[in-house]
């Protein structure tokens, strides 16, 4: 059947004109503020608190600035997440700094904010004093406690493990267990469970606040630290426009205006919301060139060896 | 009026309504304390268990959740969990574990420790059998502390000690006292007025009779009392003013009667007047009236004494007359016949002459006799008794009366000696015409005398049949006489009570005996 010309124009028109009015609605309709958590950022926090205080809290923030807000979404998954910050499902995420340096290049992101304790919060490396570690050598043999399902442990391991023994060997270890809460591994390391553990200074320093005599047993192995701002980070996608990621960042920044913000710094345990920049990142990426190498290196021993 | 005068007068002073309002204030305020004091400590016994089932639940909950890591020991993951429910239950202030082997770990809010040795709080008790109370701590604040052992198959592990904070518990006993407070504040606040109503309500009626009837004592019957109430009360008030008009009809009755009275008593004063103006003069006319009548009858009794005496004296001069005429006789026969000698003429004139002596002597006996004495004095009983005897002795010898008399001699009475004969000659006189007339064929009279004390007692009994007992009343009755007309005057027992009663101050009495009748005179005897 042969559509009349006249009808295609008007229909052509008729788009046109549909087009044209959805335009100047997108257009005149207030920006939305769309969320997505990783999960894996809070350990020791119950995640249902998470949910409530953080979901409250941006309510508030988005009709401070007079923002559209979606409910804030969590992630088990970051690749699902990172699906969702490129359909546009949400427009800022608050993700594990060593997945965000995986998984998104620079340029897919742009500065945002995050929960911060006023010292950084590094990976560091305890050991009892008793138990005669000094470096990362003296683990053979030994019990190594550390984080479940952290790509940061994961890999920093590794990478001290290629550096002290010449190459990746879990073997190695007397054991290895995970926790999956961070202020469990103080805790098994005082009580004699580990030896060593790979944890975050501010869980450390978390569990030596409540038990002094954890500093008394335990020390950190200072050179060995993983040295970053924080093991977590809040990026905008950089399909932001920065005018819209200014005024949210200055909005966020007046948290301890509000009930709601308090609570949420008191619920993730942090001093404060601060400014966060992609460069953040830079430690993690280094880290994982430097895993990279060490990974290719042992392909090629492999292969020569083969 | 100033505002202290304004509450004063609030208040009624009668002490009734200060009774029952205080009462009635007082008691309820009373419940209400009592009420409140009672319920607080079921209140803090329900608080209390409501804390034990709170600590109960907590310590099996760890015990449970912390089974696995007691028996491997992963003091770790108790650690752990214990913080958990310390961040969970922000009413514990903390919990404390004690194993058996090993350290005791102490777990609070704030933090944990190892402890090295047992808690402070911890006794060996704790690891046999539960307990719980609340105890004081250090810094004065209470807690509820609760410790429980733990026991894994009836194997003990060690015992775990919770501390809760008890401030909300205190804070619920305060604000129990507080409520208790403001309860009794509010009741009295209510109480105040309601009360004050109340004793307004029931006193003030009465009140407002008490203060009717306080007029009324004081003289005012036209009060009345206003008080419509259908009770008790308005039952009272309308008998009140029934009562007061009552009385006032009373009263007019009673000033109506009362001036009567003062009439008649005017009237009666008026008489008492005139009779006391003329009762002198009457008195005196009685007195003289009746010493006439007493000299009249006292005349009389002499003159019937008289006759008496003449009767006796002719008895007494019958025999030395007839003797004297014998002498005479004599006299002239011997003169006749010659034989009339110097010797017989002289014989026959002393006989003669003692004869007339005789008669001469009771002529002075009958004078004495009836020679009236003017003082009392001290006188012999037996010889005045003789004397009366020896006036009718010889008539009573003549009818052949028997006269007994048995009179100590020593006996002396104060008196008219006379007057007291005059009595005794009387009685006998009586008992002789009842003896004549009752026919008694051996008359017989008896004067008993004794002596008792200071008294002495003369008995006259007769065998003459005694008194008709309708005369006895009557028999000391002037003119009274039982005898036949122109044989008594009825005037000798009036007098004879007179003489020893009024006279002698002793007492003349008079009783059927045996046979007869006993007149009894009783005289003060003389010392």
């Amino acid at each position: 059947m042969t559509v009349p010309g006249w009808v295609t124009r008007l229909a052509g028109g008729l788009a046109i004109l549909g087009w044209s009015c959805f335009a100047q609605a997108e257009e005149a309709a207030p920006p939305i503020m769309a969320i997505g958590f990783y999960a894996p950022v809070v350990r020791d926090i119950p995640r249902k608190d998470v949910e409530v205080t953080l979901r409250f809290w941006v309510e508030e923030l988005a009709r401070a600035v007079n923002l559209r807000y979606r409910t804030v979404r969590f992630y088990d998954d970051i690749r699902t997440l990172r699906q969702d910050l490129n359909n546009g499902v949400i427009n800022f995420m608050v993700v594990t700094s060593m997945d965000a340096a995986r998984e998104f290049h620079p340029s897919e992101l742009a500065e945002g904010f995050a929960g911060y304790r006023e010292t950084p919060d590094h990976l560091i490396l305890v050991v009892g004093r008793e138990s005669g570690i000094r470096t990362p050598a003296d683990l053979a043999g030994r019990r190594l406690v550390m984080l479940k399902d952290d790509q940061l442990s994961q890999i920093y391991m590794e990478v001290l493990m290629a550096e002290s023994w010449g190459k990746v060997d879990w073997g190695r270890f007397g054991a290895v267990s995970h926790e999956s809460r961070s202020s469990k591994l103080a805790h098994r390391l005082f009580f004699g469970q580990a030896d060593a553990a790979l944890m975050g200074r501010g869980a450390y320093e978390a569990a030596l606040a409540m038990n002094p005599q954890i500093g008394q047993r335990l020390e950190i192995l200072e050179p060995y630290t993983f040295r970053s701002r924080s093991p977590h980070i809040g990026l905008f996608s950089a399909r932001v426009p920065a005018e819209i990621r200014s005024r949210m960042i200055r909005a966020a920044l007046k948290v301890n205006d509000t009930t709601r913000g308090r609570q949420l710094l008191q619920t993730y345990h942090a001093d404060a919301i601060v400014p966060t920049s992609v460069s953040e990142l830079e430690p993690f990426r280094n880290l994982l060139q430097r895993h990279a190498a060490i990974k290719a290196t042992a392909r090629t021993r492999a292969g020569q060896e083969r | 009026m100033n505002p202290t005068d304004s509450i004063i007068r609030l208040f009624p002073g009668n002490r009734m309504f200060l009774r029952v309002f205080a009462l009635f204030g007082g008691l309820l305020l009373a419940l209400t304390i009592v009420y409140g004091l009672l319920i607080i400590p079921l209140q803090r016994d329900s608080l209390l268990k409501v804390m034990y089932s709170q600590a109960s639940t907590v310590s099996r909950s760890i015990i449970q959740a912390c089974s696995d890591a007691m028996l491997t020991d992963d003091y770790g993951f108790i650690v752990e969990h214990n913080l958990q429910v310390l961040q969970n239950n922000k009413s514990i202030l903390s919990v404390q574990m004690v194993p058996k082997r090993g350290s005791a770990m102490r777990i609070a809010p704030e933090g944990w420790v190892m402890l090295e040795g047992m808690p402070e709080e911890f006794r060996q008790d704790d690891f046999e059998q539960e307990s719980y109370g609340i105890v004081q701590a250090a810094d004065g604040s209470s807690h509820y502390h609760y410790a429980a052992p733990i026991l894994f198959s009836g194997v003990s592990w060690g015992a775990m000690l919770i501390d809760f904070d008890a401030s909300e518990y205190e804070a619920n006993i305060d604000e129990m006292y507080r409520q208790l407070l403001y309860i009794s504040l509010i009741s009295l606040v209510v109480i105040l007025p309601i009360g004050y109503f109340f004793a307004l309500w029931l006193t003030r009626p009465i009140a407002t009779i008490s203060a009717a009837a306080s007029r009324v004592a004081h003289g005012d019957l036209d009060v009345r009392v206003d008080i419509a109430r259908r009770d008790e009360i308005g039952d009272l008030s309308h008998s009140f003013n029934q009562m007061v008009t009552a009385l006032a009809d009373n009263r007019r009755q009673l000033e109506n009667v009362n001036l009567d009275l003062e009439i008649k008593v005017r009237e009666r004063t008026q008489a008492l007047d005139d009779l006391n103006r003329t009762l002198d003069q009457r008195v005196r006319d009685e007195v003289a009236k009746r010493k006439e009548q007493e000299q009249l009858l006292i005349h009389q009794s002499r003159l019937a004494a008289m006759g008496e005496m003449i009767g006796a004296i002719a008895h007494q001069w019958r025999q030395p007359l007839n003797a004297l005429s014998l002498v005479l006789q004599n006299i002239g026969l011997q003169h006749k016949m010659g034989r009339l000698t110097d010797e017989s003429m002289a014989r026959l004139l002393e006989k003669g002459e003692a004869m007339v002596s005789r008669m001469s002597t009771t002529i002075d006996d009958f004078r004495n006799f009836f020679k009236p004495a003017k003082h009392a004095e001290p006188f012999n009983l037996s010889a005045a008794i003789q004397s009366a005897v020896g006036i009718v002795d010889g008539m009573f010898k003549n009818h052949s009366i028997l006269l007994h008399v048995d009179c100590p001699e020593d006996i002396q009475v104060t008196g008219y000696m006379g007057e007291f004969s005059q009595v005794v000659l009387n009685i006998l006189g009586n008992a002789k015409d009842a003896l004549l007339d009752s026919g008694q064929a051996a008359p017989v009279i008896r004067i008993l005398t004794q002596a008792e004390g200071d008294k002495v007692r003369i008995r006259f009994v007769d065998n003459g049949g005694g008194i008709a007992p309708e005369v006895l009343p009557k028999i000391w009755e002037p003119y009274f006489t039982t005898k036949d007309e122109g044989q008594g005057t009825g005037i000798g027992l009036y007098m004879s009570k007179m003489i020893i009663e009024n006279n002698m101050h002793g007492r003349l009495e008079v009783q059927n005996v045996a046979g007869g009748a006993q007149f009894t005179v009783t005289l003060a005897r003389f010392a």
